[in-house]
């Protein structure tokens, strides 16, 4: 018995110093790596993330130009994040003339991607919330008293132009009305607003196409209706022909 | 009665040579609170940095090293420089934190200190309903009281006691005893079952572990004839410049094991890992204190830091020589008096820092015990242990048979010394380990090696 108690204490002692030798060689092992540089863990904000993989659910993007204003998404979404407004175009299709994502109220739940019937809408991997980063895509809907404020198209493509551009380096007038729309402090720039929406360069390329394919079609029918009029211009002078020949055949007859 | 030289000194020079009461109680206060203040709160704040610091060392992460000195420049100057354009004010900020050294106090996270404090004293004191108000409420204050009553009889420097009482060790273990209270009061206080089954554990497994603990101070007691911790520490003095070889852990095998019993059982009794049964979040939320928030969570902390401290200080004090530094006291006995009381409480920080440190690699080390096994270690291990040790202690001081007298430090009171001489000596160390190994070869023999599972785990230390 008394054995086995010495033993009891023995194991004890035993596995304790070896449970402790072990955390002692992690200790030093990382501390040898000046500073934690053995550290798995990133120090995400200077230096730069990892990015987990191609199924992360991150922010959220529409194309704009496959969009078809349906509200699947907003139907779908549980915290209402969505704003979007559509027209008609010359087609009689509906297209996005504002597609809003409040980023600030997202959960990432990824519900509205699966309801999207034409996949315009989708997750990317984006993940930062950092407005000096990609500034065009981040628009300012972050303050309570900024929330509710209407933006019409031209407001949003200016906000967007300006984004990118340093503060100091505005004109005053532009910054009187970026101080107007945004928290003076400018510390509210973390809200997300308008990811889908275009950006300047999107916006006068997707306006050029548009005007490339009007121009194109205006085109083709004055092409078509040129080509029908020549037809039936010819069919006139034909018909015209022969009823000259045909007259034509008759006078003699009726002078014979 | 003397309550020890600097308690009269300040008593005297408050109200004349025959002092009055509470010129007496005043100096114990100052003198109790002094050391408490300059020492204790700095190493238990610190204690918290050295805890996240060495887990994150050992779990390959950084631990806290973002919140530096910057965020408070950056208020300072918001407020002082508030006439200030801003972007100049960013500029300040920006010099200020280029400055060498504040980027090294960025990298220890020593702002995170301050930023806790502010952030528990900012939050909502939240009672949830159905607390038994007045008992939730005076928990957290009981319990840093009871953390905080001992250090009234801990030297931590020549003269830097404030009660000299002939009992210091008995008083030590009573009032830090208090804190069973508190917790026991914050559990039921709460209206909450498993702060109340935290509370009960903490209660059954701290009495418990009072038992090894009292039986190890009395080995010390046994050891030096006296319960005063000052008389202890001045019967561990050496006039050497070996003077360890004074100390009480190496006197004796028995005086070693109890030290280590001493030191587990005080784990035990401040609720740390592997002996956190009162606050084990895998089965009771967070214990006791799972209903508190914000500066009375924050008291509990304290108290639990504070307490690995009154640890630390007692293993030191009893068995390590308390203030007294390994490599003799000769040269420090020659400079000025402030400096001898500087230099004693920076090797008494050292001493007891270190067992904090080994406090907390201890819990990133072990995992938690059962219950059973929390109990069953204390009644069925440490209980005889302590007992053996006890015996072979008396053995060892019949067998001895021998006492000088000597006065420690040249001016304390003579006191008997037990003088084995170096041949005792080595068969006071030599026959306790030579039967303890005899059995250890026995044991071994008949109960065969550790199971190869549990040495794989544990590196192969066998």
């Amino acid at each position: 018995m008394i054995l086995a108690w010495v033993n009891g204490i023995y194991e004890g002692v035993d596995s304790f110093i070896g449970g402790m030798r072990l955390t002692a060689r992690f200790l030093v092992e990382n501390l040898r790596g000046q500073g934690g540089a053995t550290a798995v863990t990133r120090q995400y904000p200077q230096e730069p993330a990892v990015v987990v993989g191609n199924r992360v659910r991150g922010h959220l993007f529409n194309k704009a130009e496959i969009c078809i204003v349906c509200h699947a998404c907003d139907k779908a979404c549980p915290v209402d994040c969505f704003v979007m407004d559509g027209e008609r175009d010359e087609n009689n299709k509906m297209r996005a003339s504002r597609f809003d994502i409040d980023l600030s109220k997202c959960i990432y739940c990824g519900l509205c991607v699966r309801a999207c019937p034409t996949d315009s809408l989708s997750m990317t991997t984006g993940f930062e919330v950092d407005p000096h980063q990609d500034a065009a895509r981040y628009l300012f809907r972050r303050s309570s008293d900024q929330l509710d404020k209407h933006l019409d198209e031209p407001d949003v493509v200016r906000m967007a132009r300006l984004a990118n551009q340093p503060r100091e380096g505005l004109a005053a007038d532009d910054r009187a009305w970026l101080d107007g729309i945004v928290n003076p402090a400018g510390e509210h720039l973390i809200g997300m607003y308008g990811m889908g929406y275009f950006t300047p360069e999107q916006k006068a390329k997707a306006d050029a196409e548009r005007e490339r394919k009007k121009k194109e079609k205006e085109a083709a029918a004055a092409a078509a209706k040129a080509a029908k009029a020549a037809l039936e211009k010819a069919a006139a002078e034909k018909a015209l022909a022969e009823k000259e020949a045909a007259a034509a055949v008759a006078k003699p007859e009726a002078g014979a | 009665m003397t309550l020890g030289p600097a308690v009269d000194a300040l008593a005297q020079w408050l109200s004349g040579p025959d002092p009055a009461w509470w010129a007496v109680g005043a100096a114990i206060v100052a003198v109790w609170v002094l050391p408490v203040l300059a020492v204790v709160f700095p190493v238990a704040a610190i204690g918290q940095i050295i805890e996240r610091k060495v887990a994150a060392a050992m779990q390959r992460r950084h631990g806290p090293n973002t919140v530096g000195i910057d965020g408070i420049v950056r208020l300072v100057v918001r407020l002082g420089g508030f006439f200030l354009p801003r972007a100049s004010q960013d500029r300040l900020v920006e010099r200020i934190c280029a400055l060498p050294g504040l980027g090294l106090l960025k990298v220890l996270g020593l702002g995170q200190l301050a930023a806790d404090g502010v952030k528990m004293i900012g939050k909502e004191d939240f009672i949830p309903a159905g607390t038994d108000g007045l008992i939730f409420r005076a928990a957290p204050y009981l319990a840093l009281t009871g953390a905080f009553l001992p250090f009234a009889v801990i030297p931590f420097a020549q003269d830097l006691v404030a009660l000299e009482v002939p009992v210091a060790a008995l008083y030590a273990l009573a009032v830090s005893g208090v804190t069973v209270i508190a917790l026991l009061m914050a559990g039921w206080g709460s209206g909450n079952k498993f702060s109340l089954l935290g509370g009960m554990r903490a209660v059954a497994q701290v009495i418990s572990y009072e038992i090894p603990v009292g039986l190890a101070i009395a080995g010390v007691v046994l050891w030096c004839g006296t319960m005063d911790l000052h008389q202890i520490v001045a019967h561990q003095y050496n006039g050497e410049w070996y003077s360890f070889l004074g100390w009480n852990i190496v006197q004796s095998p028995f005086l070693f094991l109890l030290a280590c019993i001493l030191f587990f059982g005080g784990l035990a009794e401040c609720q740390r890992t592997p002996f956190d049964m009162a606050e084990a979040e895998s089965e009771l939320v967070s214990g006791f204190n799972t209903e508190y928030s914000g500066l009375r969570w924050g008291m509990f902390a304290m108290a639990e830091y504070t307490e690995m401290i009154l640890v630390g200080c007692l293993v030191s004090t009893l068995f390590l020589g308390g203030y007294q530094s390994p490599i003799g006291e000769n040269w420090i006995i020659t400079l000025a008096p402030w400096l001898q009381t500087i230099l004693h409480v920076g090797i008494f920080a050292a001493k007891f820092t270190a067992f904090v440190v080994l406090m907390v690699w201890i819990r990133w080390t072990l995992p938690r015990f059962r219950v059973d096994q929390v109990m069953r270690l204390c009644w069925l291990t440490l209980v005889p242990l302590c007992l053996v040790c006890l015996f072979g202690l008396a053995l060892t001081m019949l067998l001895a048979n021998g006492t000088v007298t000597g006065a420690a430090f040249g001016r304390l009171p003579a006191m008997q010394h037990l003088a084995l001489g170096p041949v005792g000596y080595l068969l006071a160390w030599a026959i306790p380990v030579a039967v303890a190994v005899v059995l250890i070869v026995l044991a071994r023999r008949k109960y065969g090696q550790m199971h190869p599972a549990l040495r794989e785990l544990t590196g192969g230390a066998s």
